[in-house]
């Protein structure tokens, strides 16, 4: 973002769409190298999270009084929620049946 | 000047205590770093004025994800929380995959001119938000209230079912 070099650093659109890719970023790096089962899922929350930032940011700096982006935020969450729900839930009965979280321990689809 | 220290010390915990998360080898601690950052990221929606956002992500993603992941991690056996077999090859391939992408958005970002405008904080109000979950957004409202519904019953059907099904 060009010209906004004089305003304080958290009322700059930039500042949270930076803040958002990196933690994005991370997540995607904890998605690759974890190898747990639980692992992946705390990345995977992370790079949901960092889709908030950006929703919230934007909904703040580009229309300001309408509010939609944080209504779609609220949506993120509450599939977040779900989705840790289900996941975690899986993760247990992927646990009994392997006696661990590993990805790569699963070789019976490999056909 | 004050407002710009307590927004770095937000953002920098967000940033540090997600890359412990993804980075320590106890399970169990990157779930409480990962609550760390949950809890870090509510006070960055504070700065967005959204302060409901910012309660919802406490008592949803803090409270109830972070409970959900250390809980799981406690109630299961000492085997789940076995150390990761860590290659290095791995790790070069997350961090080049990872790196290039945040270069890529980094980039973007550096060269496009958006306009913005800002307007005075907390012009958008709960009751407003209430007001648009209810009227524009009314049917994606109840349709995750159906998501919701089914995936608790899911949970509890896959978390309970094979306790005593399968040994």
């Amino acid at each position: 973002m060009r010209g906004e070099g004089l305003k304080a650093m958290s009322d700059q659109l930039s500042t949270y769409l930076v803040l958002a890719a990196l933690l994005f970023s991370i997540g995607l790096f904890g998605l690759l190298y974890r190898r747990s089962l639980i692992g992946m899922l705390i990345s995977l929350e992370l790079m949901l999270n960092s889709v908030n930032i950006n929703l919230v940011a934007f909904d703040r700096f580009m229309t300001p009084d309408k509010g939609t982006g944080q209504i779609f935020a609220i949506f993120v969450i509450a599939i977040a929620a779900a989705e840790a729900a289900v996941g975690l839930s899986i993760i247990l009965a992927f646990f009994r049946r392997y006696k661990s979280i590993d990805v790569e321990q699963p070789g019976e689809l490999k056909g | 000047m004050i407002k710009e220290l307590i927004f770095l010390l937000f953002a920098g915990g967000a940033v540090g205590f997600a890359l412990l998360a993804v980075s320590l080898k106890n399970l169990f601690h990157a779930a409480l770093c990962l609550a760390a950052t949950l809890f870090s990221v509510a006070g960055i929606f504070i700065f967005l004025g959204s302060e409901f956002l910012a309660v919802i992500q406490l008592l949803v993603y803090f409270g109830a994800i972070g409970i959900l992941i250390i809980f799981t991690i406690m109630i299961s056996p000492p085997a789940l929380l076995k150390n990761e077999t860590k290659s290095v090859s791995k790790f070069f391939f997350a961090l080049a995959a990872a790196g290039s992408l945040f270069f890529i958005l980094f980039a973007l970002l550096a060269q496009s001119t958006l306009e913005t405008e800002t307007v005075e904080l907390g012009l958008v109000s709960i009751s407003q938000l209430g007001t648009l979950l209810l009227t524009d957004f009314v049917f994606p409202f109840e349709v995750i209230a159906l998501v919701l519904l089914l995936a608790i019953v899911g949970a509890i059907i896959h978390a309970w079912g094979g306790a005593e099904g399968h040994e």
